[in-house]
């Protein structure tokens, strides 16, 4: 063939001799990235409130899950892509942020999960090596029967003794674009989160937004709260994340940055390394608690989300509950300068999942200078002020 | 009478106007206040301007005109601008027009003047406007970049990323350039383009003088037009870097042992140093990461030694590993000042010049602990965080206990001890040189030393006079290149190595190819660059992040997209003209076979326009184009497992002033048709799969009759012979130039067998057949007769013997040592028995041995030379000495191959080399530089 283009290209020559009528057409081009979807398998659950889709080929890795009354999905969701940079440079990508099981300073792998059992409502998720850590891992996934709630349970046996940060369970959630969201970071003051490559200190405890002083796009902070949460008022639902480990050896994190043209923030937990039996057996747990009809969750106290509206002198305090609950008795505080004025106490009626109860209290004056807190049935709770 | 009248009057301008002329732009018609017409071959004429801006009244200035005189294709116009005496010398460089404007402040107070040039431009449909950074797509809008503070792309840690210092304005086949000579000294240049009406728009160029009072400054201007004919702002760049090649051209030049070869990133510096590891990587000096206690004393000062760092306790960090620890721990805590010193110049004295240690001098001369900056050097606080930047780094930089802080080592008091420091740093540790981290541009110094009048660089904006870091880092260079040991040949001047994007003598890209951020600053950093030879210092393959899904995939897979990904590296280097470190080379044997091209090609120098025409259907292809003219060579890469046959068309015109003729660059043989059309040379080739070719060329003609014209190689060591074949149906004659062979005496060229010594009208009879025979300067034997010196003995042990004088210097010692340590290697590595090197001062009667000479008067005895069983090596002194014994054990690395097996880095997590058993393993090296013919 080689020879015939050549021959081509001579009597081509031949015929232009009277030169400089012989041109080369300029046709080779550079190197452009170019992205190509993978077709990869899905996996659905459902349940009465929620429809929950994952891609077990691209690390069990949770695409979305949708409110389905209102067809409303809550995360950010992602796809498999190839990449390529010419013929050389190609590589399969999940792109956008899908939400698999990772760990703190071990690199991203896409790990191939098979499906090991599976209901309606339930998937357990199985790689025999998983992630950079190494370990045989297995992702159960259950919606809460009856509740707003996804319910996380994740085994792992080390395939050897993981380096420091290798076995630290990172929660990274983002949730979804074009929701307005209002973030909830509720971290503890003046105190340092260190031997996470950073050290960061906040003046105050406090609910932080994400938009911090100093602290750029990438925040780190030393938990106040087991949750961290999400609201939007542009679609009336709220988005929380919770565990149930010691706070003093957690931290949350939230990155900012531009995802498809699009400004995301993350909300996210740095588990504390895992502690292993002699097997190098693990396990962790954490849930996604989803509130429709909250808009600015301050406080989350026996699952129920909770919230407030002031206007004047009246208080509405807000409760969304991801469960059928029965009434609750609710006593309400406000604390100013180190005074606690009592604002009284108020049965919240039961409240059915996925709904808002609200009680309405009479503040002492119209300019509210301290922080609300009070008890749900017997239960304290103690809304933090909020820096923007 | 009146037509008479007429045809005068349209003459005259031509009679009287005097020109400064190149072949592709011309300036002429000069005007007593500083108007001028830029004209091109193409039959453009364009109306400009010099114009000064005042910025403290922010009016132009009145112009007062004053006289135009004309020189050797110079002219020079005189006139006042306001109460400014300027004065501009337009001159001819290569393929731009200087234009050097002298502004002088005739009055008692300091002005602020902004001189700028202006040219008329004509419109056309699709126009653009590169503006340094990036192209633009003419909108309506107008668009203009000044200053120096960057790029949303370029940012870069401390500083910012430097522009390419030109305005171009045009389309797809043609554009028009102003600028400045690029790295000049100064704080603020400004190129835009505005004006648009349908047929013209105002392309402008300016630079700023904070001019104190009787003083006088010069900006070097330059102006431009070229045809686009391969790309688009390529063509100017290309242009800017063949009219002024020595801002690209490393200071040390040719002969430095350094900087032409790969950098360890820390290989030596950070673990224990080993030649011959360095010296197969091809490396030749490391990064001497912070070897000091306090930021901002990079001597070690009695006065400063005793403190507390505002972290509050002293960290080890990398200066606990120096040398693999050989040296005890630099333990700030316990360490005196007497022991600190002893220490490091026990470090620098054994290892600095053999691994060419490069002294890291705190940041660029740019960081000083803040508690300093606050005791002792106030006014050199360089708060400037407009951009981006970090002023204060408040967890500590470079060396983990202080908190940094930006300082501007000019003028300052800071300055004057840091200037103090490396000349007391350069004499105890005898550095064979320096490197400079986050040296840009971008951060505007305004304290107390701006006042100094004349410190170069000043400049206004609203906020007041400033001088850009940039202009401080370039004076820092000067003093380090030209006042650190000034009696010293250039060759052993201490080097400059940075990370940043001034014209140091190499440049460190801190990113590697498979990091998309590498791809964000590509070409535009190249550009930017220009020839200068560059190091990647990254983090490798970033295997977990190419192949994500690796737990998922078989061996075999693996090894397949591995391959990809190592041809790519391969690629990138000859594609950008960088070398990389381990991280790409442990496991990529091609990688490590091409070095020995890739390092030629880069002291060619990459130049950004390749001109050359390819058909290859429109598929991908790597390409790069180094050297100009006659010593051109040609880099193509076909990714595709399939052979990629395209057609190759070159715009010798682009090359140089010749018609040249190329054959593919192999180092035994090879040969390639060439046919020639007018000035053009077209050749066919098919690319094999994922190797790099090269095309080097062979000779430049003046002119070539059209036809076919054979060109083959057949190379040795030793010898290297180029034969040419002509079918001309008639004789002809030409000047010729043949090519340069770095390493090797000119070409002896002889026509159908007989000796041309005179190169100019060379006669070529009907069919002639001409050969360029070069031999090599360095080797006077081939690699096999070389290579079968007896280093072994018939039990495959190492035995012979190294021969020194009687009074062998210390230098010559340690490069005898060097073929001890090459052979250790060899035997740790099973590629020989173990057995003996002596080294001696007398000759053995009964071994063979190699006899080192480097105090040798004789040129014609010097090199490598092998008799019977006596390996000569001999050299003028021992600097070149060393890079002979080098050179000579890259030969022998032909008989004692050997390539680095991969091994967990940054890039590749040990799991992963275990999980598919390629620990310690290379892929098969693919010998693209050789037929295997014999």
């Amino acid at each position: 063939m080689a020879r015939y283009i050549a021959l081509f290209f001579l009597c081509s020559f031949i015929a232009g001799c009277s030169c400089p009528a012989m041109k080369v057409k300029h046709t080779a081009t550079e190197e452009k990235e170019e992205l190509l979807e993978l077709a990869s398998d899905r996996h659905s659950i459902e349940s009465k409130f929620l429809k929950l889709t994952l891609f077990p080929g691209v690390s069990g890795g949770i695409e979305n899950i949708v409110l389905k009354d209102q067809n409303i999905p809550l995360l950010w969701g992602g796809k498999l892509v190839q990449v390529s940079n010419g013929p050389l440079v190609v590589r399969p990508q999940a792109f956008g942020v899908l939400f698999s099981e990772k760990f703190w300073r071990a690199g991203e792998v896409i790990s191939n999960m098979s499906v090991q059992k599976s209901s309606a409502d339930s998937v357990s998720l199985y790689c025999p090596e998983y992630g950079t850590s190494s370990a045989e891992l297995i992702r159960h996934i259950t919606l809460g029967k009856d509740e707003l709630t996804v319910n996380f349970k994740v085994d792992v046996k080390f395939l050897k003794e993981p380096r420091k940060g290798y076995s630290s369970p990172w929660l990274n959630l983002m949730p979804a674009r074009d929701m307005d969201w209002v973030t909830a970071l509720p971290g503890r003051g003046n105190e340092a989160v260190n031997g996470l490559g950073t050290k960061t200190y906040f003046p105050a405890t406090a609910i932080y937004r994400g938009g911090v002083k100093g602290g750029g796009q990438n925040t780190y902070f030393a938990p106040a709260r087991p949750w961290a949460a999400v609201s939007s008022a542009k679609k009336g639902v709220a988005l929380a994340i919770i565990h149930d480990y010691p706070l003093e050896k957690c931290t949350l994190y939230s990155w900012k940055g531009h995802y498809e043209g699009t400004v995301g923030r993350t909300i996210e937990f740095i588990l504390p390394e895992l502690k292993l039996d002699k097997e190098l057996r693990g396990s962790w747990n954490y849930r996604l608690l989803i509130f429709p009809g909250i808009t600015d969750l301050r406080e989350i106290c026996n699952d129920i989300a909770i919230e407030y509206r002031q206007n004047g002198k009246m208080l509405t305090m807000r409760f969304g509950s991801v469960r059928k609950v029965p009434a609750q008795k609710v006593e309400l505080f406000l604390n100013e300068k180190g005074k606690n004025t009592a604002l009284g106490a108020k049965t919240l009626a039961a409240l059915d999942a996925g709904k808002v109860g609200e009680l309405t209290f009479e503040l002492p004056q119209e300019k509210l200078s301290g922080t609300i807190s009070g008890t749900l049935n017997g239960k304290a709770f103690n809304i933090l002020p909020v820096v923007d | 009478m009146r037509k008479k009248l007429s045809l005068l009057t349209a003459l005259l301008p031509l009679l009287l106007s005097a020109a400064v002329e190149l072949p592709e732009v011309k300036i002429s018609d000069i005007t007593p206040s500083g108007g001028y017409t830029v004209s091109t071959p193409q039959g453009i004429s364009m109306n400009g301007a010099v114009y000064v801006h005042n910025g403290k009244t922010k009016k132009y200035e009145v112009i007062t005109p004053g006289k135009v005189e004309s020189g050797d294709n110079t002219e020079t116009v005189t006139f006042k601008a306001g109460q400014a005496d300027i004065t501009v010398k337009f001159s001819a460089r290569t393929r731009m027009i200087l234009a050097e404007l002298t502004v002088y402040n005739p009055t008692d107070k300091e002005v602020f003047l902004e001189p700028g040039l202006s040219l008329t431009v004509p419109r056309t449909e699709k126009d653009y406007f590169y503006d340094g950074y990036a192209k633009f797509p003419i909108d309506g809008k107008n668009r203009e970049r000044a200053g120096f503070k960057g790029g949303p792309s370029v940012a870069h840690l401390a500083v910012f990323a430097a522009p390419v210092s030109l305005a171009i304005y045009g389309d797809s086949s043609r554009s028009f350039t102003l600028g400045s000579v690029m790295y000049d000294k100064y704080s603020y240049i400004c190129g835009g383009v505005n004006k648009f009406t349908k047929d013209n728009a105002n392309l402008y160029y300016s630079c700023r003088t904070a001019l104190g009072p009787k003083r006088k400054t010069t900006f070097r201007f330059i102006i431009g037009a070229v045809e686009n004919k391969f790309g688009w702002e390529e063509n100017s760049i290309q242009a800017m870097y063949d009219s002024f090649p020595e801002k690209w051209t490393p200071y040390v030049g040719q002969d430095n042992k350094y900087i032409w070869y790969a950098h360890g990133m820390y290989r030596a510096w950070t673990y224990k140093p080993d030649y011959e590891v360095f010296r197969r990587y091809f490396m030749a000096w490391d990064w001497a990461y912070a070897p000091y206690k306090r930021s901002g004393d990079i001597y070690g000062h009695k006065e400063l030694w005793n403190y507390k760092p505002l972290l509050g306790k002293f960290r080890l960090g990398y200066i606990n590993q120096i040398v693999g620890g050989e040296f005890g721990p630099f333990d700030w805590n316990k360490l005196s000042l007497e022991d600190f010193h002893k220490n490091r110049k026990a470090v620098f004295h054994k290892y600095g010049k053999k691994f060419g240690f490069a002294f890291y001098p705190t940041a660029s001369g740019t960081f000083c602990d803040w508690g300093l900056v606050q005791s002792n050097y106030p006014d050199s606080f360089l708060p400037d965080t407009k951009g981006g930047a970090t002023a204060i780094y408040k967890t500590g930089w470079t060396n983990y206990h202080d908190q940094d802080a930006r300082v501007f080592p000019l003028g300052t008091s800071f300055a004057k001890q840091f200037y103090k420091d490396l000349k007391l740093v350069y004499d105890e540790l005898d550095l064979p040189g320096f490197s400079f981290d986050c040296s840009g541009s971008g951060c505007y110094y305004r304290g107390p030393a701006v006042k100094n009048y004349d410190l170069p660089g000043r400049a206004y904006d609203n906020e007041g006079v400033y001088i850009d870091a940039g202009v401080a880092q370039t004076a820092l260079f000067e003093y380090i290149h030209e006042k650190l040991d000034p009696d010293a040949p250039l060759r052993e001047r201490p080097f400059i190595a940075a990370n940043g994007t001034m014209n140091s003598d190499v440049i460190m890209i801190e990113r590697t190819p498979f990091d998309r951020g590498f791809h964000d600053k590509m070409p535009q950093w190249r550009y930017t660059f220009g020839s200068l030879p560059i190091i990647i210092h990254g983090k490798g393959y970033m295997l977990p992040y190419m192949i994500p899904d690796w737990r998922s995939i078989t061996r075999k897979e693996f090894l397949k997209r591995l391959g990809k990904l190592m041809d790519y590296a391969t690629f990138v280097q000859f594609r950008y003209g960088m070398t990389s470190s381990a991280q790409l080379y442990a496991g990529n044997a091609t990688i490590l076979y091409t070095m020995p091209e890739l390092l030629e090609c880069i002291r060619l120098g990459w130049q950004v326009v390749n001109p050359v025409a390819c058909d290859n259907g429109g598929k991908v292809m790597y390409q790069a184009r180094y050297g100009r003219k006659e010593n051109t060579v040609l880099f193509y890469g076909n990714p595709y497992d399939e052979p990629m046959p395209a057609q190759y068309e070159v715009s010798n015109d682009i090359l140089g002033k010749d018609v040249y003729l190329f054959v593919r660059q192999m180092r035994d043989k090879a040969n390639l048709t060439n046919t020639i059309g007018g000035r053009q040379t077209f050749f066919n080739f098919e690319l094999p799969s994922r190797i790099p070719v090269l095309f080097e060329a062979v000779c430049g003609f003046s002119s070539l009759p059209d036809g076919d014209v054979d060109v083959s190689s057949a190379k040795e060591l030793n010898k290297q012979v180029f034969t040419i074949k002509f079918n001309n149906a008639s004789s002809f004659t030409a000047d010729i130039k043949p090519r340069e062979v770095r390493t090797f005496a000119p070409a002896q060229v002889a026509v159908n067998g007989r000796m041309v010594t005179d190169l100019n009208n060379v006669e070529f009879p009907e069919n002639a057949v001409m050969t360029l025979t070069y031999n090599s300067n360095d080797f006077k034997n081939t690699q096999d007769e070389i290579n079968s010196f007896p280093f072994l003995n018939a039990k495959n042990q190492v035995d012979f013997a190294v021969v020194v004088p009687a009074d062998a210097d210390k230098e010559t010692l340690a490069l005898a040592d060097n073929f001890r340590e090459y052979f250790d290697f060899c035997v740790k590595n099973k590629l020989c028995k173990a057995g003996k090197v002596q080294i001696l001062r007398s000759i053995p009667k009964d071994k063979p041995y190699i006899l080192l000479n480097f105090k040798e008067k004789d040129p014609a005895k010097l090199g490598v030379s092998r008799k019977g069983n006596v390996l000569t090596v001999a050299a003028k002194d021992s600097y070149a000495g060393d890079i002979l014994v080098r050179n000579l054990c890259h030969i022998m690395d032909r008989r004692f191959e050997y390539f680095f097996g991969m091994g967990p880095t940054d890039g590749c997590p040990t799991d992963m080399l275990e999980k598919f058993n390629f620990r310690g393993k290379y892929l098969p090296v693919k010998r693209c530089f050789e037929t295997g013919d014999k």
